[in-house]
């Protein structure tokens, strides 16, 4: 059952959060084939899973500039030049790796040093995207206390509806791939999976038994805005 | 059997701890830096004449560069000072020392917890982790202050379960003494003196922990008046400015703000509470946090290998079965240590927040622990990836990074004294610029590592004249080639951005480079031509 009081107090967190501005400037199309697969996936789960998810990487890559479709010429291209795959500055250093390397002989050095090492500058963007700053400026102190109690209420339920934890973390490794990002647009594709989590926050016992902190939190963020 | 070979295996972790943090000590970090310089000429100040660099008799907090360090590293490391000489072993070894005990007390601390088993692993993982290797091999206060922390801890401990007095006066001690080792102390000590018996009143009434306090108390009244006194004597000491409410984005904020007054208030104070929340960033824990190459580049490492992500995972969610009544205690000493740094100027600045290493490696051990219990091929498989991200840490840190940190450590004016030497003594004056970098971009401290290094002695140095930068017939200047008056039987050692114009070099003859690690050049020598 859908509570609806809840429902009004996840919208109010979302309309005081910095998150706010960016969920109004994306366009339209994109929020409505969000809603499509959110529906598709809710509907039908396993079933078509990795169809929907493979839209939402596309999706995902397009509104982070990384893939360009031009349905005129139908031609798609992939910015490889922002993203980590070939980004000049990691590039460089990797070469600058190799001119040092000296401790190994050379063949082994071209193996040793190359470009599987982007790997880690994109772990690092990964990391970061999941860190518990990055919400709290994302979502407020509300939000983000909120978004942990709903994470916890998520796993402690027995009948766990995985895909909300795929869908959320494909999009912070697809959007980690843009090297310079914005970090609003980065985590807009999660915000179904933020507002359900939100949702929960509020059903669970840590909201139930420290809920009088959180409206002082509520009150925080709102001075701040 | 690990509990039979229990010091034999810690042995061994202590002697690849310390190959780990001794080898190649003089070269890597490639210099020593701005702050080592400063502790490393006080300490030998102190040792030759009992004063340090300005003329001080046994100083409680050593002025430096205005930033009146804590004292203890300096006047514990004379014995070093002593021993090794006066180059970098003579300041670097006492971190070793004390990163080298962090080890053997972590292993006695989770023997004392959990067993042996708990106790090995949580001194491997401090070994092989990135942010101790990097820290024990340079004279950082702060290395020294997080392993007297961790002692008064363990003491803490014990007396937890023995409930002896006498645990509580070597603890108080120890925490009183790493208050005299680094400013952060100050304020994380208090803390933990403070809460740690608070979590367990029900257990031992409050008043039980008097020893803790006045002990404490008794040993940081010097250091606290000292304190006091430099606020009274310098006001806008480097050290008062580095707190959060100073930094230019505040004071920009305050004043050319229209908000209300709560929201003022509100925005100064939850400056720090996002700083707090940024010491727990992953990237900067677990792939950034380290900053030793620029930004965005695949070899930068954060203050724990990235496998060990897993393994604090299962720890925090096993506190109470690891560390039964203690978990507590070791969540707090946790959660305590970023927040003085929080309350501090800048970006999150590892430094400062070291103290976290150490009870956050002993719920990794944990983690490891119970992964190892519940499933062996698991455990074999990320003991495997930890040990290949440790060895890529290690070429990270021992092959690349001290190519590219030249300009973080000063180099160059080690080198260029070295390349004078022989000569110096032919000349009557010899001029240094404090600049350097490849556009003059950074100040160094050349009359530091001149004295360190033997150009003159500590007293020639108390006796400076601060007025001229002139230290004996050693000048600190920057130089403008169009004023400057060149004498014969003149040295010069000016920044590469500052090269000699005019034709034929004037009446100046370069007599070589000193190259940065990168190969380029950092210095130009010169030398005045003989007529």
């Amino acid at each position: 059952m859908i509570n609806k009081f809840d429902t009004i107090k996840v919208l109010i967190v979302l309309l005081i959060s910095p998150f706010l501005v960016k969920i109004f400037s994306m366009p339209l199309g994109i929020a409505l084939i969000t809603l499509v697969l959110w529906f598709l996936i809710v509907k039908f789960k396993n079933k078509i899973a990795w169809l929907v998810f493979l839209i939402l990487i596309l999706v995902n890559l397009y509104i982070n500039r990384l893939l360009y479709f031009d349905i005129n010429s139908w031609k798609v291209s992939f910015d490889l030049e922002q993203s980590f795959f070939k980004y000049p500055g990691i590039g460089e250093a990797i070469i600058r790796y190799r001119q040092e390397g000296l401790w190994i002989p050379y063949l082994l050095r071209n193996i040793f040093y190359s470009s599987y090492l982007i790997l880690f500058s994109w772990i690092s963007l990964i990391m970061k995207l999941l860190s518990p700053i990055f919400w709290v400026k994302m979502i407020g102190f509300s939000g983000f206390s909120l978004m942990v109690a709903g994470i916890i209420h998520f796993f402690k339920t027995k009948n766990k509806n995985y895909f909300m934890v795929w869908w959320f973390l494909l999009i912070l490794i697809t959007s980690s791939l843009r090297v310079l990002g914005d970090s609003f647009v980065a985590i807009y594709l999660t915000l179904p999976v933020i507002i359900y989590w939100l949702y929960l926050g509020f059903k669970s016992k840590l909201f139930e038994n420290y809920h009088m902190y959180w409206y002082i939190l509520f009150l925080i963020d709102l001075l701040l805005r | 059997m690990i509990k039979k070979y229990f010091w034999i295996f810690l042995t061994l972790i202590l002697i690849l701890a310390a190959t780990l943090r001794i080898v190649n000590l003089d070269k890597n970090p490639p210099h020593l830096g701005n702050d080592e310089i400063s502790i490393a000429f006080d300490s030998y100040s102190i040792r030759t004449t009992g004063k340090d660099e300005y003329g001080v008799w046994l100083p409680l907090s050593f002025i430096s560069h205005r930033d009146y360090k804590a004292p203890l590293y300096a006047y514990l490391n004379i014995p070093f000072n002593f021993v090794f000489g006066n180059n970098e072993y003579g300041i670097r070894m006492l971190s070793v020392v004390s990163s080298l005990v962090a080890i053997l007390i972590i292993a006695l601390l989770a023997r004392f917890l959990g067993g042996e088993k708990l106790a090995l692993l949580a001194a491997l993982l401090l070994t092989i982790n990135p942010k101790n290797i990097f820290v024990s091999r340079m004279s950082y206060e702060s290395n020294l202050a997080s392993t007297l922390v961790l002692l008064g801890v363990y003491f803490i401990f014990l007396f937890r379960e023995k409930q002896k007095q006498f645990y509580l006066l070597i603890s108080g001690l120890f925490l009183g003494f790493s208050i005299w080792a680094y400013h952060t102390q100050k304020g994380l000590v208090p803390l933990l003196l403070v809460v740690l018996p608070w979590l367990c009143r029900k257990e031992i009434k409050l008043r039980k922990w008097w020893v803790l306090w006045i002990t404490t108390l008794l040993i940081i009244i010097p250091i606290g008046f000292d304190f006091f006194n430099v606020q009274i004597k310098d006001p806008y000491n480097r050290a008062s400015s580095q707190i959060w409410y100073k930094s230019v984005y505040i004071e920009n904020y305050l004043k050319n703000t229209n908000d209300f007054l709560p929201k003022r208030i509100l925005t100064v104070v939850v400056d720090p509470v996002y700083k707090y929340f940024d010491h727990f960033s992953f990237d900067i824990l677990f792939t950034r946090g380290m900053e030793m190459f620029p930004k965005n580049e695949p070899l930068n490492f954060g203050w724990f290998l990235i496998f060990s992500l897993p393994v604090l995972i299962i720890g925090l969610f096993n506190l109470n079965k690891i560390f039964g009544k203690y978990a507590s205690w070791v969540v707090c000493w946790c959660l305590l240590c970023p927040i003085v740094p929080s309350l501090t100027v800048g970006e999150v600045a590892s430094v400062r927040n070291l103290a976290f290493v150490i009870p956050t490696i002993l719920i990794m051990a944990g983690g490891f622990l119970i992964l190892i219990k519940k499933s062996k091929i698991l455990s074999i498989g990320l003991t495997i990836l930890i040990l290949i991200n440790f060895f890529l840490f290690g070429i990270a840190y021992y092959v690349h990074f001290p190519k590219i940190s030249g300009d973080n450590f000063q180099y160059g004016y080690k080198q260029a004294w070295t390349y004078i030497k022989p000569i110096v003594k032919d000349y009557e004056k010899i001029i240094i610029e404090p600049r350097f970098g490849i556009n003059g971009q950074f100040v160094g401290l050349p009359r530091l590592y001149l004295g360190y290094f033997g150009a003159f002695n500590a007293k020639t140095m108390q006796q400076r004249d601060n007025k001229l930068s002139k230290i004996g017939k050693y000048w600190i200047k920057n130089i403008d080639w169009n004023e400057e008056i060149i004498e014969k039987k003149s040295l010069y050692i000016v920044s590469v951005s500052n090269p000699k114009a005019g034709n034929g070099f004037g009446t100046l003859e370069l007599l070589t480079v000193i190259r940065n690690t990168n190969n380029e050049v950092q210095f130009l020598i010169y030398k005045t031509l003989e007529n």
